[in-house]
């Protein structure tokens, strides 16, 4: 059995740890409590995970029904946006020789213009 | 704690662990379906069963768990290691039913010779709910610290385990909510290296001891890459110790027994490699560099000593338990195990 002292050093740790979880999963971590209430959602919230060009990538590519991508010169070169692309829309698989390209709103080109949103544009280039 | 409820505890550690690796194993064999389904049923009635079974022993780590399970629920994955590496594989498992396609080597920048462990869990618990969606699954990180920290407990008393359960959630820190896997790999390795002293330094040879040490080193392995590199330093440091002691010939037996933990990752490897998939941080001339290089420079040295003691207080805070422990309670075996393990270690740094 704990004897009294021991007894106050394990409530005593316990609330240390406790502070702790608090302080590392709430404070330094981004805790959402819109996410807890329903973490089963299907697009998992994640407007708080990706910013709005990634995730309108995806949108555009499934309103198309594109299977396969390519990205302009210039989204290739921004290696954030060129992983997080790649990684949200799988299993939308990137291949350089697709005809469909996402282009950054106003890149210019002559490629003809299939879809475009506030951010992005979905163009058909030969 | 009584004898019965540390055997039920013991139980529990090696179907959770055998759990994880099963399946890993299903997955493996192309069962991405009702089988792995009804295996993570029977993980999660079994966490249920640990829960309530002896529900006021192990406290603290139930308590624990729960509020670290609610926050990973209600955390987004951010971080390129958990974008890029560890959900993108988990979502590849999910929609290619399969982890052998990561060999077409697509996205090159995600690692896909990396093991594929948790994330083979992650895919998993996707699969359960039916959809692939990102807060839910990614708590099969938060799971993998079940069987580890549930063995310790039966290892140390109330007092001992309560200020341990403190530490590790110190020195993991953030950690514990990132799907980055250093945390998970700390907890497993740990908990190897502990086993691996009791069995060859203390001489104790119980047979749960043994296969739970087992299945520990090959989930280690199978973590990420650099559970392979701590899992092959730990049989170093036991087998230099060995050798010094000329005990060599007595140990020999036991410890290729654990030699069948390298298999998996062994396996997972030659696939890799065979298919042109190869790691793009690894090569011998960096090897050749880091060994020899930094062994014969005084300045590496430096520059240890100032990262390790300036720029990580939580080191020095270590650094400090691990001599004041020492100081209670000396052990020249152990003493000698964990100075080997480090210098090994800092020279693969």
């Amino acid at each position: 059995m704990i004897n009294l002292k021991n007894k106050k050093i394990y409530i005593f740790f316990i609330v240390v740890g406790i502070i702790q979880i608090f302080y590392y999963g709430v404070k330094r971590n981004d805790f959402r409590i819109e996410i807890l209430k329903n973490p089963f959602q299907n697009n998992s919230h994640i407007n708080y995970s990706l910013p709005k060009k990634i995730i309108e990538s995806n949108n555009i590519l499934k309103s198309e029904n594109i299977k396969k991508f390519n990205l302009s010169k210039r989204l290739k070169e921004d290696m954030f946006t060129f992983q997080r692309i790649i990684e949200f829309n799988y299993p939308l698989r990137f291949e350089e020789r697709s005809k469909f390209t996402l282009f950054d709103l106003g890149e210019k080109n002559d490629c003809e213009i299939i879809k475009s949103g506030k951010l992005l544009e979905l163009k058909k280039c030969q | 704690m009584p004898i019965d409820i540390k055997k039920f505890y013991r139980n529990v550690s090696i179907i959770l662990a055998c759990l994880i690796i099963n399946n890993y194993i299903l997955i493996s064999l192309s069962f991405f379906g009702t089988l792995v389904k009804i295996n993570l049923i029977i993980f999660f009635l079994l966490t249920i069963y640990f829960y309530i079974k002896h529900f006021k022993t192990n406290l603290p780590l139930k308590v624990y768990f729960l509020l670290i399970l609610v926050i990973w629920l209600g955390t987004s994955v951010t971080g390129w290691d958990a974008r890029s590496l560890y959900l993108f594989h988990a979502k590849r498992i999910f929609f290619d039913n399969s982890i052998y396609l990561m060999v077409d080597n697509y996205a090159q920048f995600s690692h896909n010779d990396y093991p594929l462990l948790v994330q083979s869990l992650t895919a998993s618990f996707a699969l359960l709910v039916g959809y692939w969606h990102e807060i839910f699954p990614k708590t099969a990180y938060a799971f993998m610290y079940l069987p580890p920290l549930i063995f310790l407990s039966t290892y140390l008393n109330y007092k001992k385990y309560i200020i341990f359960l403190s530490l590790i959630i110190f020195f993991l820190g953030n950690h514990i909510f990132n799907i980055g896997a250093d945390g998970v790999l700390a907890a497993y390795f740990i908990t190897s290296a502990y086993c691996f002293f009791i069995i060859f330094f203390k001489d104790e040879n119980e047979r749960r001891l043994n296969l739970i040490t087992l299945l520990f080193c090959i989930i280690l392995s199978l973590i990420k890459n650099e559970g392979l590199v701590l899992l092959v330093l730990i049989f170093f440091s036991t087998l230099t110790i060995k050798i010094f002691e000329k005990n060599l010939v007595n140990t020999s037996k036991k410890i290729s027994f654990y030699l069948i933990s390298f298999v998996p990752i062994i396996a997972w490897k030659i696939y890799c490699y065979s298919n042109g998939v190869s790691n793009t941080d690894f090569s011998f001339s960096l090897l050749n560099e880091n060994f020899i290089g930094r062994a014969i420079q005084i300045e590496s040295y430096e520059l240890f000593l100032n990262y390790f003691i300036l720029s990580n207080e939580k080191s020095l805070i270590a650094i400090s338990v691990f001599f004041t422990s020492l100081y209670l309670n000396f052990n020249k075996k152990l003493f000698y195990f964990t100075i080997i393990f480090s210098a090994c270690l800092d020279y693969l740094k």
